[in-house]
């Protein structure tokens, strides 16, 4: 069951260069192959102003009057910030001290265009360069094999892109559900590849990862396992389930990407964003609780990421349009809980009238690189690790 | 000698005359499927006649007649929202959708059914690239009326068909165009105009984008009849600067501004490269291309001419780059078998096929469109491609395809029917044991998904 491909056809690059790494005698790899790293696209570029709120600044309400969240409905986390209300179980589970949220996230001399945007944050690039391969992947190539193979290297459940996932080495699956892609998958041969046609051979490759990962699912999901906890019965809720049942049968899966969405408030935001935070309140809530269930909390870390923040200023459409830094979440069992990073200036702002972030998100990759899968020297240790697992 | 004159006659069309492999390409690229009929029809013109042919089945309005509905004037809900009932609001919302689904299926129908197949194809190329959604704009008469206006230009002059779009309803509404105001500019329109629409990532500044969102303040969508609607005192007629010209802008000028742009003619020509040619357009050859496009006055289709005429669009070595969108591949599927079934529900069975695999027409994910290439086959959307074949083409357990085929489908050289089906050999064994069984390997080869 070969995990990577070196294609044989055109020029090395980078990816693949680091891909080689397996090649060299075997030096004694930190990977931590048992964890399992939850990537959640916020699609759109979700509003950091109005989720982490610095209610006792203010200007926030000055440059807000028809959408900035009433103070007393914020709920405190500390005296200047405070969450949505509807992240009401986020603040139950920053209590328990599970929830860290880092503030001030971006990259210099950010783009405002989602689609260049969110490559970036996909591929850690820097604002100027084109990496298509996902961050996630960059790293998992470096890493030798381990002895007791994983499923599949990423999975993408649901809709949404590979993102970080994006990867021309590692076996990457996207599925809806455990049930509808065994049930499409049980005629499925495999087929030796063509280098000399490299669009039909994308599709025999990912024909043939159909193929390798049928028998594996099939004998996990045989033992029946499946935690008690209810999980919502939204999209996002069924991804999440379909994960808990792959993770409590002992499917290992090194990382996972799930998306949620539209967080492009343009207009009418405070509808829209109430909505989209509930469901993410929610499922994260019982994704928790069945991860404690089947003791797999501290195994496991949820990360949210977005294109970008949106501007200081409301627009009149009782919206927001595209910004630049913003706070996101990462939780988990074996995550240090509490804020890290600074807060952006809400008067302090850059030409264009946005936030100026305060911590390189690159930074907080590579502090779940070290932290979470034990890697060494991530991303050429060219970013500051943050303290973010106990 | 007249049997002479009537031999040269005869024999002057097969000068230069494609072979079955060119004339498969040729339809496969310019249309949604063929018939075995049409390609050897075909490969005994020439590169040029073929291409004059398509050309000459082109329109600008659907050959199908619109339904009665789509041609309503007002879009005013019965009574007003505000004093509707909550049941009330939602049961008019229902019906919207519903219709919003009419007429899904109906663009639908027109694919598979008009003469004029390069029209359609360029239709939803252009649906693709002034995206709307419906499920914003959410008017079905409105999303009807874009859609009969990117037919009207699908092979037109582009220049004129940028003034008309940025004042398209369905497209203010969807960017947001409507809540741009003198006092308080949106940008979404703008920057989408530059991104997306004519110059591409690079080619303008934050600033271009800020000044020129000042120039569509203004622009509003009638509630009673939805139609375009101009507020001048939302507009802002201040001086503005925009790509190094400064004047008192409107939308209009800033449109003309931005096709007086070298720029404007090349990422259309890229663009089109993609879905005729490959991923990979050549600086030389699209420069080349572009200046006619650019020469003849934006008319397309004199560029897509150019485009087919060009030694890159027939290399052999190209064969099987592009991979079928899933409209092309559910349409084109059923078009090449003519497939002979009469269900009032079909066209919206197979709409929803096309959007089960991830091309939901009238809705694509975001304003950048479906990406398309290799992007529409991840494991979910492959295994999806085999279900819907199998249920198309009705294959069993036993792989053996049971709907009816007509009689040049059955008994034709087994060779040919792999030249007429397939762009390149089969990635894994087809079983020829029987037509049915044959034809049943070939739709669920990865080779199938190819063009």
């Amino acid at each position: 069951m070969k995990r990577r491909n070196f294609l044989k056809t055109g020029a090395l690059s980078l990816p693949m260069l680091m891909g080689l790494q397996h090649l060299q005698a075997a030096s004694p790899s930190s990977m931590n192959w048992d964890k399992t790293l939850i990537l959640l696209e916020l699609k759109g570029g979700n509003d950091g102003l109005n989720t982490v709120i610095p209610y006792a600044d203010g200007h926030y309400y000055d440059n807000r009057p028809s959408i900035a969240i009433a103070e007393n409905e914020v709920l405190h986390l500390n005296d200047e910030l405070g969450l949505h209300p509807a992240l009401a179980d986020f603040k139950e589970i920053w209590d328990e001290g599970d929830l860290a949220v880092i503030l001030g996230l971006g990259y210099p001399d950010p783009n405002r265009s989602h689609f260049r945007s969110i490559d970036i944050w996909a591929s850690a690039s820097d604002s100027s360069e084109f990496i298509s391969e996902g961050w996630v992947s960059q790293l998992l190539a470096r890493e030798p094999e381990p002895e007791n193979p994983v499923w599949v290297d990423g999975l993408i459940l649901g809709d949404g892109d590979a993102g970080p996932l994006n990867s021309t080495l590692l076996r990457t699956l996207s599925m809806d559900t455990a049930d509808s892609f065994l049930s499409g998958a049980g005629d499925v041969p495999s087929l030796r590849e063509n280098a000399d046609l490299p669009v039909l051979n994308h599709l025999i490759q990912v024909q043939n990862t159909i193929f390798d990962s049928v028998g594996t699912l099939q004998s996990a999901l045989a033992q029946g396992n499946e935690p008690v906890t209810e999980f919502p019965n939204t999209s996002l809720g069924r991804s999440f389930r379909q994960l808990a049942i792959l993770l409590a049968n002992g499917v290992r899966i090194p990382a996972v990407k799930i998306s949620h969405g539209s967080f492009d408030t343009h207009s009418n935001q405070l509808g829209t964003q109430n909505n989209l935070l509930s469901q993410l309140n929610q499922a994260l809530a019982a994704f928790r609780l069945a991860m404690i269930e089947i003791g797999k909390w501290d195994q496991v870390a949820v990360q949210t990421y977005a294109e970008f923040g949106r501007r200081v200023e409301g627009n009149a459409s009782a919206g927001t349009d595209h910004g630049t830094a913003a706070p996101h979440f990462l939780m988990g069992g074996s995550v240090r809980g509490g804020f890290h990073g600074v807060q952006p200036s809400l008067t302090d702002l850059d030409g264009n009238g946005d936030l100026i972030f305060t911590t390189d998100f690159r930074a907080l990759y590579a502090s779940i690189a070290s932290g979470f899968w034990k890697l060494e020297d991530p991303f050429d240790n060219r970013f500051q690790v943050m303290d973010l697992f106990a | 000698m007249k049997r002479l004159c009537y031999l040269i006659l005869f024999l002057v069309p097969l000068l230069g005359a494609m072979d079955l492999r060119e004339s498969r390409h040729l339809l496969a690229r310019t249309q949604f499927g063929a018939t075995a009929h049409q390609v050897n029809l075909f490969k005994v013109m020439n590169r040029e006649h073929a291409i004059d042919y398509l050309f000459s089945a082109t329109r600008t309005t659907s050959s199908l007649d619109p339904l009665d509905w789509m041609l309503e004037r007002s879009i005013r809900p019965p009574k007003p929202f505000n004093q509707m009932t909550q049941e009330e609001i939602m049961a008019f919302q229902t019906f919207r959708r519903n219709q919003m689904r009419q007429l899904r299926a109906w663009w639908m129908a027109e694919i598979i059914h008009t003469d004029a197949q390069l029209t359609e194809f360029m239709t939803l190329f252009w649906h693709n690239h002034f995206v709307s959604e419906s499920q914003k704009v959410r008017v079905p008469q409105i999303m009807y009326r874009q859609n009969a206006l990117l037919r009207k230009y699908s092979l037109g002059n582009f220049g004129e068909f940028l003034h008309e779009i940025a004042k398209d309803p369905a497209m203010i509404i969807y960017l947001d165009n409507s809540s741009n105001r003198k006092d308080h500019p949106n940008e979404n329109f703008a920057r989408e105009l530059m991104e997306l629409f004519t110059l591409g990532e690079g080619h303008y500044t934050e600033n271009d984008i800020k000044e020129s969102a000042r120039a569509f303040t203004g622009y509003f969508v009638n509630p009673n009849d939805g139609m375009f609607a101009y507020n001048f005192r939302q507009h802002d007629n201040g001086e503005k600067e925009f790509l190094g010209e400064t004047g008192r802008w409107t939308g209009d000028d800033i449109i003309d501004i931005l096709l007086k742009q070298e720029r404007t003619a090349e990422f259309i020509t890229e663009k089109l490269w993609k879905v005729f040619i490959n991923s990979t357009p050549d600086r030389d050859e699209v420069s080349h291309l572009a200046g006619v496009f650019r020469d003849s006055g934006y008319e397309l289709k004199p560029l897509i001419r150019a485009i087919l005429m060009s030694p890159f669009f027939w290399d052999e070595t190209d064969r099987g780059s592009l991979v079928k969108s899933p409209v092309e591949l559910v349409a084109g599927t059923w078009r090449s078998f003519e497939i002979n079934i009469k269900d009032p529900r079909l066209y919206q069975l197979l709409a929803n096929a096309a959007g089960l695999l991830g091309q939901n027409l009238l809705d694509p994910p975001n304003v950048k469109g479906w990406e398309g290439g290799t992007s529409w086959i991840t494991t979910t959307t492959l295994l999806n491609r085999r279900r819907v074949m199998k249920a198309l083409l009705g294959i069993d357990e036993d792989g053996i395809s049971r709907i009816n085929y007509n009689r040049t489908v059955m008994s034709m050289d087994e060779d040919d029917l792999n030249q007429w089906l397939l762009a390149v050999n089969s990635a894994g064994n087809l079983n020829q044991d029987s037509r049915r069984e044959h034809i049943a390997s070939i739709a669920l080869d990865p080779a199938y998904q190819v063009k």
